[in-house]
C-alpha cells in the first residue's frame, strides 16, 4: 500500500494516478460524510462529486497530519455552502416526531450503523445539520449559529428538536 | 442531560464509524471533470500565452512605428539655394539655370522632416542636383522631378493631395521608360484631373524619392537620394526603402527602352504599398509554436486483455520551432523549411490497490508496442530485444514521446490590409520520426524504458494554416501563427497500436524579407 503522504504529494502534482488512489482510499468514508449531510442520496452522490473536485483543486493548501479530517472538513463545508444556498426549508414537524426524553437509549447503542444513520437522515435539513454539527463534529452554538447565519438561540432549539426527534424514533424501533 | 449526551455519542460513534460504498461510476464523473478542468487549463495557458504575444506583437509596432520617421533620411542641405526650381503649374525645366521663385516660403526642418505651409508656393532643391519642387495653390498639387542622366529610367510617380489627410489622398503612377537623353521637362500636377507630373532629367547620378504627407495644414516633404550604382544593383530593393508606409511617391529609373511612354494610372494607395512590400523576392522566417495534441490509443490490448483496461491518457502536449524559407511571386507565397517537433503524450494508470494488473512486458512489448529495448531499473542495465519476460506489475505511469523532423512545402497567399498581412496556407510535409519513446514507471521507478519498433521512419503528412502578421519597416514580419498538422497513417505498423498524431501548433512568427 502506497503511503498517504506520497499520494498526497502526487496529488498536488495533479498526477491522476494519485487521485485515484485517494478517491480510491476515502471515497466510502466520505461517501458516509455525504450521506449523513445530505437530504437524499443523490444529494449525496452530488456532494461526493463536488467534494473530491474541490479536495484536488485545494489539495495544494494542504499542510495538516491528518488528511481524513480535512478532507471532512471540506465536505461539511460544502454542505454547509448547499444549505445556505437552499436555507428555505420548511421545519416541518409531526407531532409524533416529538417525544418526551425519558425514552431509554441504552438498548439502541447496538443499532446498526446504517439505520442511526438513515434516523439522521430523515431529520429535517437544519436540524440534521445542527445536531451533526454539535453531536457528531463537536461545534459550538456559537460557531454553529455563524455557520449557519442563525442565532445561537435557534440553535439550541433546533438541537433539542432533533434529540427529541431522533429519541423518538430510537424508541419505536426499539419498540418493534 | 445524561440522555442527551447518551444520544449525542450513539451517534457520534456510529458516523465516525460509518461509510458507505460510493456509487459506481462516482470516480469516472470525477475523472471526467478534472480533465475537462485540466483542458481549460491548459487552453487558459495558452490564450494566456497567445494574448502575451499580442501584446508583444502591438508593443514592437509601437515601437517600430515610433522610428518610421525617420524612414527618410533627409540631406542636411536641402534648404540651400536650388539649382532648379520650378514656380508654376506649366513651367518647363529645361536646364540647370532656370530661376527660382524669390516666393519661396521659409521651411522649417523638424527631426530631419521639411515642413512648407500649405497652400503656398513651395520649392524644395536636393544638394545632390535633384530638384524636387512641391507646389500648392488652392488644393491643386505640383510635383515636378528633375531625373538623372545615366540612370536607369523606369520612373513611377504618385501625388498626393496635400490639403487633406493621407485617406483622401489621390496617387499617380507613372512609368516612363527610358527618359531620352534630352531634358524632358516639368509638367504640374493637377490632383482635381489626375494629371501626371513632370520628369525631367539632369545629368546628375542620383535618383530620387518624394515622400508627402499632410498634416492638418502642413505639407511635409521627405526626400531622399540614392546613388546610381545601388539602383543599378538593386533598384526594387532601394525602392522599397523609400516607401514611408502613409504616402508613397516613388521613382524607379530604367533605361530598358528607347522611346519615352508614359502611363497615367491612378492606382489604389493600399495597392502602391502592397507592390512595394510584395516587391521582395525572398523571405526567411522561423517560428516557436506550443501545440495541443491528441491522444495516443492508450495502451493496446494484449491476448488476456492485461492492458485493456490501462487508464487513461490525460496529457497531450507539443512544442517546437521551424525555420523556413520561401520565394514570392506577387501575393503569392511557396514556402519549405524544416521544424522539429515534440510530442508528449502520457496517460497515467489508475491501477487498484486490490487488482494489480501483472503484465509481461516482454511479450506486450513484442506483441503489442514492439519495445525493442528495455530499460530495468532494478538491474540497471537495457536489455537490447529482451527475450525473457519482464513483469510489470501494478505501474501508474505511462507515456509516449514522438520527436521528428519535418519537411513542409506550402503554397499561401498574402493579402494585405494596410500595415497587416493575413497568410493562410496549405501543403504537404515530409517526417522523419527520430525517436518514438515509451515509459512505464511506478512513482519514481521506471519499469519500461525503451524505444518502440515497428513504426513508419518516414510519414507524408498534411498542413494547414496561417498568420497574422505586421509589417515592420519593409523588410520584417511579426506575428502570431498557427499550424495544423495531421498524419492520415499512423505512425505505428502494429495493429494493436494505433497513433494517427495530429498538432494544432500556435506561437509567434518572425519573418525577414529580402
Amino acid at each position: 500500500m502506497k503511503p498517504i503522504d506520497k499520494i498526497i504529494k502526487a496529488c498536488k502534482k495533479n498526477k491522476a494516478w494519485a487521485q485515484a488512489e485517494l478517491f480510491e482510499r476515502y471515497s466510502d468514508k466520505m461517501f458516509g460524510t455525504c450521506l449523513y449531510y445530505s437530504d437524499s442520496k443523490a444529494d449525496a452522490e452530488d456532494l461526493l462529486h463536488d467534494g473530491f473536485l474541490q479536495i484536488f483543486k485545494n489539495i495544494g493548501k494542504y499542510k495538516q497530519d491528518n488528511i481524513e479530517a480535512w478532507m471532512r472538513r471540506v465536505f461539511i463545508n460544502l454542505a454547509l455552502m448547499q444549505f445556505r444556498k437552499t436555507k428555505l426549508d420548511t421545519l416541518s414537524i409531526e407531532e409524533d416526531e416529538v417525544s418526551d426524553l425519558n425514552a431509554n437509549t441504552e438498548d439502541n447503542v447496538n443499532m446498526n450503523a446504517d439505520e442511526l444513520q438513515a434516523l439522521i437522515n430523515k431529520l429535517p435539513s437544519q436540524y440534521r445539520l445542527v445536531f451533526n454539527l454539535y453531536a457528531i463534529e463537536g461545534y459550538k452554538h456559537r460557531e454553529i449559529a455563524e455557520m449557519l447565519d442563525i442565532t445561537e438561540g435557534t440553535s439550541k432549539s433546533n438541537l433539542s428538536r432533533a434529540r427529541n426527534i431522533l429519541q423518538n424514533k430510537l424508541q419505536k424501533l426499539n419498540d418493534i | 442531560m445524561n440522555e442527551k449526551n447518551n444520544i449525542d455519542e450513539i451517534f457520534k460513534n456510529a458516523a465516525q464509524q460509518y461509510s458507505a460504498t460510493a456509487p459506481k461510476g462516482a470516480w469516472g464523473s470525477i475523472d471526467a471533470s478534472l480533465k475537462a478542468q485540466s483542458r481549460m487549463l491548459f487552453i487558459k495557458k495558452l490564450s494566456v500565452a497567445a494574448v502575451i504575444s499580442v501584446v508583444s506583437i502591438v508593443a514592437a509596432v509601437v515601437v517600430f512605428n515610433s522610428s518610421d520617421i525617420d524612414v527618410a533620411q533627409l540631406d542636411d542641405n536641402t534648404n540651400t539655394t536650388p539649382k532648379n526650381t520650378l514656380n508654376t503649374k506649366s513651367e518647363q525645366v529645361t536646364d540647370n539655370t532656370i530661376s527660382y521663385n524669390d516666393d519661396v516660403p521659409k521651411l522649417e526642418t523638424k527631426n530631419k522632416e521639411i515642413i512648407v505651409e500649405a497652400n503656398t508656393e513651395a520649392i524644395v532643391n536636393n544638394a545632390n542636383s535633384v530638384v524636387v519642387e512641391n507646389i500648392a495653390i488652392d488644393n491643386k498639387s505640383e510635383v515636378s522631378i528633375v531625373a538623372v542622366e545615366k540612370t536607369p529610367n523606369k520612373i513611377s510617380v504618385a501625388a498626393v493631395d496635400k490639403e487633406n489627410n493621407v485617406d483622401k489622398s489621390i496617387h499617380l503612377n507613372k512609368l516612363i521608360e527610358n527618359i531620352d537623353e534630352d531634358i524632358v521637362g516639368s509638367e504640374s500636377i493637377d490632383i482635381d484631373s489626375k494629371v501626371a507630373p513632370t520628369i525631367s532629367k539632369e545629368p546628375q547620378e542620383s535618383i530620387i524619392s518624394i515622400n508627402e504627407k499632410s498634416t492638418n495644414d502642413k505639407l511635409v516633404i521627405e526626400t531622399k537620394v540614392i546613388e546610381n550604382s545601388s539602383i543599378e544593383e538593386t533598384p526594387i530593393q532601394e525602392q522599397e526603402k523609400l516607401i514611408n508606409k502613409s504616402i508613397l511617391e516613388e521613382i524607379a529609373i530604367n533605361e530598358d527602352k528607347p522611346e519615352v511612354t508614359i502611363e497615367n494610372e491612378v492606382i489604389n494607395p493600399e495597392e502602391l504599398k502592397n507592390n512595394n512590400t510584395s516587391s521582395f523576392k525572398y523571405f526567411i522566417g522561423s517560428t516557436i509554436s506550443a501545440a495541443i495534441t491528441n491522444a495516443v490509443s492508450v495502451a493496446p490490448a494484449t491476448p488476456n486483455k492485461d492492458m485493456a483496461v490501462a487508464g487513461s491518457v490525460n496529457t497531450e502536449i507539443g512544442y517546437g520551432a521551424s525555420v523556413d524559407i520561401g520565394i514570392r511571386k506577387d501575393n503569392w507565397i511557396f514556402t519549405t523549411g524544416i521544424r522539429r517537433y515534440d510530442h508528449k503524450v502520457s496517460g497515467d494508470f489508475t491501477v487498484n490497490e486490490h487488482n494489480p494488473y501483472n503484465v509481461d512486458a516482454d511479450n506486450y512489448g513484442y506483441s503489442a508496442l514492439g519495445v525493442i529495448s528495455l530499460f530495468n531499473v532494478n538491474t540497471n542495465a537495457r536489455l537490447a530485444n529482451p527475450s525473457s519476460a519482464i513483469y510489470v506489475q501494478d505501474f501508474d505511469e505511462y507515456s509516449i514521446r514522438l520527436r521528428y523532423v519535418d519537411i513542409p512545402i506550402t503554397i499561401g497567399y498574402e493579402l494585405k490590409i494596410n500595415n497587416w498581412s493575413v497568410i493562410p496556407y496549405v501543403g504537404i510535409n515530409s517526417t522523419i520520426i527520430l525517436s518514438n519513446e515509451v515509459k512505464m514507471s511506478k512513482d519514481d521507478k521506471i519499469f519500461m524504458y525503451g524505444e518502440v519498433k515497428d513504426v513508419n521512419s518516414i510519414m507524408l503528412g498534411i498542413t494547414t494554416g496561417g498568420g497574422l502578421y505586421y509589417n515592420i519597416g519593409k523588410r520584417w514580419l511579426l506575428g502570431l501563427n498557427t499550424d495544423f498538422i495531421y498524419y492520415p497513417s499512423s505512425v505505428s505498423y502494429s495493429k494493436d497500436y494505433t497513433y494517427k498524431p495530429y498538432s494544432l501548433l500556435v506561437g509567434p512568427r518572425v519573418e525577414f524579407r529580402f
